[in-house]
């Protein structure tokens, strides 16, 4: 017979008074404060693809109805968030690879007696393509 | 003579340059430093002698030399700024007492060959370092020109005797008695320190003389009848005179800061010549009479010296009359002697009370030093029931001696009767105007007895009678470095009295009154420091018994005279007599409060116990409790504080998540009550 | 009732404050994590709510690009789940506290 997950309860809630505080706070915030109608957007507009013209600056073909003249470009953004990903991808690769030799695999290690490839290269951008074997519990090469 | 002011710095340098010499180099010199003081001394009185007959040929000088510290201060006078300098100021007085302050120097270094060479003593470097030392400080505190700079060269004199007495210092009683010098004498310079701080901030000037004087500026502000500290001016006048007064009483040994003088004789027999009778215990008289101007506008203050002086020369010569050790009999006698001196200045007897500080250097510096002969002649002992006969072993130091006693007993025509004699008769004519000094004047008048007495009862034990010890049979030869400063001074006490034959003027109507013409500023000197203006200064009237001043000028004569004469006789009578016995001890339990010279050191050994140490000790606890505990709280409650704070680092990451919503929504609370978001 | 921007605005924040909740009180690293998209997509929708209410896509735009920052912080926070189950034998986040004096 197994146990569910139990949830906590106690003293460890304590600290989530400060985040029910600050709802309250920030809701009468808002309550107060008068903000006008919602224009909101013109009828027979395909929204996904002015959002793709506006991603790729296709701005000849985006339409100049109400504000949606005014959404900015961001290719840019598009291509930094490619490079992003790309880089988390590395990144986790790297934090997730099992270690070797008992020692836990850091990112830019140099150990000098250690002949595995993978650990001495130190760069992350080495590409997916250094899958080491990925067992259970380091085995001794 | 231009030339010889523009020197007068020398002659305070030049033994400074003795001192420094003595000390690096004292060691490698054949006889450790002496000569290296003895030609800086000679200089100096030659310089001395320079500068006086500069003065004599009519001249003055006043010069700042050095301005330490100066700036904005507001005193009560008005004045804005106040200037803190070095300078001398050479006027008739200052230019005497050079002279005769470096030819005792002078004397005293030659002696020291003879008493502390000759006698193979050790650390001689130290003594000639540090009597070059004493000598300069001695010779700035003479030409100072203004009274901090006479204040700071009083207390290096204190330091001076207090390393001269303590110089012995593998001893016991020998630092005991500097110790107890200093502090007494110290006790006084700091009453000292208070009138001059209050004559600064009173009249924003420290200068002696001139229009821009402290003296002139009190003069003008009682004329004007000013209010200075919410006090009428002249009584304010009286009050920081009086505050003076103190540092002069503690130096120049008055009661009650006296008892440190005859503890003072253990310093060696020089030392007590040069600093203990001549030089330094000078320094108080000479302190007064150079601020005569100030004490004269206020009747109050000169009462109180001349009580102070008067009481001081009765009660010192009493005790003076049961010593047995031929030092204390000096010391006594010399605590009486100023007694005197005081006395004569505080009955407005300007030219008395100087000229008595003149004779007195000389006769009590020849009698120290004889005294110092006899210990050398009796292989230091200095018990007078040990001695005797010595008068056919060391005829020199003998007559020398007598000549020195002749002068302290005030007998004619030595020296001491002349000065003595005008004190008196100063007294006396102003004691019949005032009752309050004629009390004053009966006290100096039955002291001359005791002094003739203990004089001769001194004189006759130590010479006199059969020889009382084998080191009287065969006493130990001297040589003329120490004939030398005896027969010397021996003259000067001979002679020295031809300055002002004051009676003798008056009598025959001679002009021979050569010391009064030279404090009056006759042959030359400021026209503020003079005796005459002192005298205008002076609120005093005087009288004169019938009317006339020949009856009184022969009455009191006679009357000094004959006490003196007869005091000598009583101690003849008593004493010169093969073999004498100690009639003080007829005197029963008199001669016991005597001999413990009237519980004076108990009695302030007991005051001292009874209040400075519990108030010491309370300051202390405050200091320590109060003072380093708030110093110590600010401490612990920053180390208490930075370690709650520690706390708050708990490591955990969600409390450092709580912790920065916390402060945010303080933030917004704040902002939002204050940008009104909320209502 | 006409639905205005507000109502979006305390929907965002709701959520904004049990995503809170769960970062302060949670002590299940994983739990955490989640906690932490919570708070991202409660900000997305406030974006979306904004460009609505401006006429704007500019919000929407924007909103996408977080999405995959999200993604791409959870990529790199299992990561470094798995590095401190390596060195701590426990996802339990108070576990490790040695950040401190």
């Amino acid at each position: 017979m197994t146990q569910g997950p139990q949830l906590r309860l106690g003293k460890t809630m304590v600290p989530g008074i400060l985040a029910v505080i600050l709802f309250a706070m920030m809701g009468l915030i808002t309550l107060n404060t008068g903000f006008g109608a919602m224009t909101g957007f013109p009828d027979g507009t395909a929204i996904t693809s002015e959002i793709g013209y506006a991603m790729f600056d296709y701005t000849a073909l985006q339409s100049t109805e109400g504000n949606l003249g005014a959404t900015e470009p961001f290719l840019i953004s598009f291509l930094l968030i490619a490079i992003v990903l790309d880089a988390a991808l590395d990144a986790s690769l790297v934090l997730a690879k099992r270690e070797e030799e008992g020692e836990p695999v850091t990112a830019l290690s140099s150990t000098p007696d250690s002949t595995d490839t993978a650990s001495g290269s130190g760069s992350v951008t080495g590409g997916p393509g250094n899958e080491p074997a990925a067992t259970d519990g380091g085995e001794e090469q | 003579m231009e030339t010889a002011f523009e020197l007068a710095p020398a002659i305070v340098l030049l033994p400074l340059a003795a001192f420094v010499v003595a000390l690096l180099f004292g060691e490698y010199m054949p006889k450790k430093g002496a000569f290296a003081g003895i030609v800086a001394t000679a200089a100096s009185f030659l310089l001395s002698l320079y500068v006086l007959a500069a003065v004599a040929s009519g001249g003055e000088f006043q010069e700042t030399y050095f301005t330490w510290a100066a700036g904005d201060a507001l005193s009560e006078t008005g004045e804005t700024t106040i200037e803190f300098t070095f300078g001398i100021l050479l006027d008739p007085l200052s230019a005497l007492m050079l002279v005769i302050v470096t030819l005792i120097a002078f004397l005293v270094h030659v002696f020291s060959l003879g008493y502390m060479n000759a006698e193979g003593e050790t650390g001689l470097r130290r003594y000639y370092a540090e009597l070059g030392l004493f000598t300069f400080s001695m010779l700035g505190f003479v030409v100072a020109d203004n009274l901090l700079m006479a204040f700071m060269f009083f207390e290096l004199v204190g330091l001076c005797s207090y390393l001269l007495i303590g110089f012995w210092f593998r001893t016991e009683s020998a630092p005991s008695a500097a110790k107890k010098a200093f502090l007494v004498t110290r006790f006084g310079d700091y009453f000292f320190l208070l009138g001059v701080v209050a004559i600064g901030a009173t009249f924003g000037t420290l200068a002696f003389q001139g229009d821009s004087s402290f003296v002139a500026e009190a003069s003008s502000a009682i004329d004007a009848n000013e209010t200075l500290f919410g006090f009428d001016a002249e009584t304010w006048v009286t009050i920081t005179g009086l505050l003076v007064l103190g540092g002069v009483i503690g130096k120049s040994a008055q009661f009650p800061l006296h008892t440190w003088l005859p503890d003072a004789m253990e310093g060696p027999t020089t030392v007590s010549a040069l600093i203990h009778a001549a030089t330094m215990v000078a320094a108080g008289v000479y302190l007064v009479a150079r601020m005569f101007g100030y004490y004269a506008l206020s009747p109050t203050s000169l009462a109180i010296i001349a009580f102070v002086g008067g009481f001081t020369a009765l009660f010192a010569a009493t005790m003076g009359v049961v010593k047995d050790d031929i030092k204390q009999v000096l010391a006594y006698s010399t605590i009486s002697q100023y007694g005197y001196m005081m006395l004569g200045l505080g009955v407005g007897g300007y030219v008395a009370g100087v000229f008595h500080l003149m004779n007195h250097a000389f006769f009590k510096a020849l009698l120290f030093l004889g005294a110092g002969a006899v210990i050398v002649l009796m292989h230091h002992e200095q018990d007078m029931w040990k001695m005797g006969g010595l008068k056919d072993k060391a005829p020199v130091t003998y007559y020398t001696f007598l000549a020195g006693a002749l002068a302290l007993a005030g007998i004619i025509p030595f020296s001491g009767f002349w000065s003595k004699d005008e004190i008196l008769f100063d007294a006396i004519i102003l004691g019949l105007e005032e009752p309050i000094f004629l009390a004053a004047y009966a006290m100096g008048l039955l002291a001359v007895f005791f002094t003739g007495f203990y004089t001769f009862r001194m004189v006759f034990l130590t010479f006199h009678g059969e020889p009382r010890s084998d080191a009287a049979r065969d006493p130990h030869p001297i040589g003329w470095n120490i004939k030398f400063p005896l027969v010397t001074l021996g003259v000067l006490a001979l002679v020295a009295g031809v300055a002002n034959l004051a009676p003798v003027g008056k009598l025959t109507g001679l002009e021979i009154t050569y010391l009064e013409f030279w404090l009056d500023g006759q042959y030359g000197g400021y026209a503020d420091l003079t005796y005459s203006e002192y005298g205008d200064t002076v609120p005093f009237e005087t009288t004169y018994i019938a009317g006339s001043e020949t009856i009184t000028l022969l009455i009191a004569a006679g009357l000094g005279l004959g006490l003196a004469v007869g005091g000598a006789v009583f101690a003849m009578v008593l004493y010169n007599v093969p073999e004498p016995v100690p009639h003080t001890e007829n005197l029963g339990s008199a001669r016991t409060v005597l001999r413990s010279n009237y519980y004076q050191d108990e009695y302030q050994v007991w005051l001292a116990e009874k209040f400075t140490l519990p108030l010491a000790r309370t300051a202390d606890r405050f200091d320590q409790s109060v003072i380093d505990g708030v110093v110590n709280g600010v401490s612990s409650v920053s180390l208490f504080g930075s370690s709650r704070m520690q706390r708050l680092q708990t490591g955990v990451v969600t409390n450092y998540a709580a912790l920065i919503i916390a402060g945010f929504i303080a933030l917004l609370l704040v902002l939002g009550v204050l940008g009104g978001w909320f209502v | 009732m006409s639905v205005g921007v507000e109502h979006y605005v305390l929907l965002s924040l709701a959520l904004f404050c049990i995503g809170l909740f769960g970062v302060l009180t949670r002590r299940n690293a994983l739990m955490f994590l989640m906690s932490v998209e919570l708070m991202l997509n409660a900000a997305n929708i406030n974006l979306i709510a904004f460009a609505f209410y401006h006429g704007n896509l500019t919000g929407q735009v924007f909103a996408l690009f977080t999405m995959a920052l999200a993604a791409a912080e959870v990529a790199v926070g299992l990561g470094i789940i798995l590095v401190l189950y390596r060195n701590f034998r426990d996802v339990d986040v108070t576990v490790p506290s040695e950040m401190r004096w």
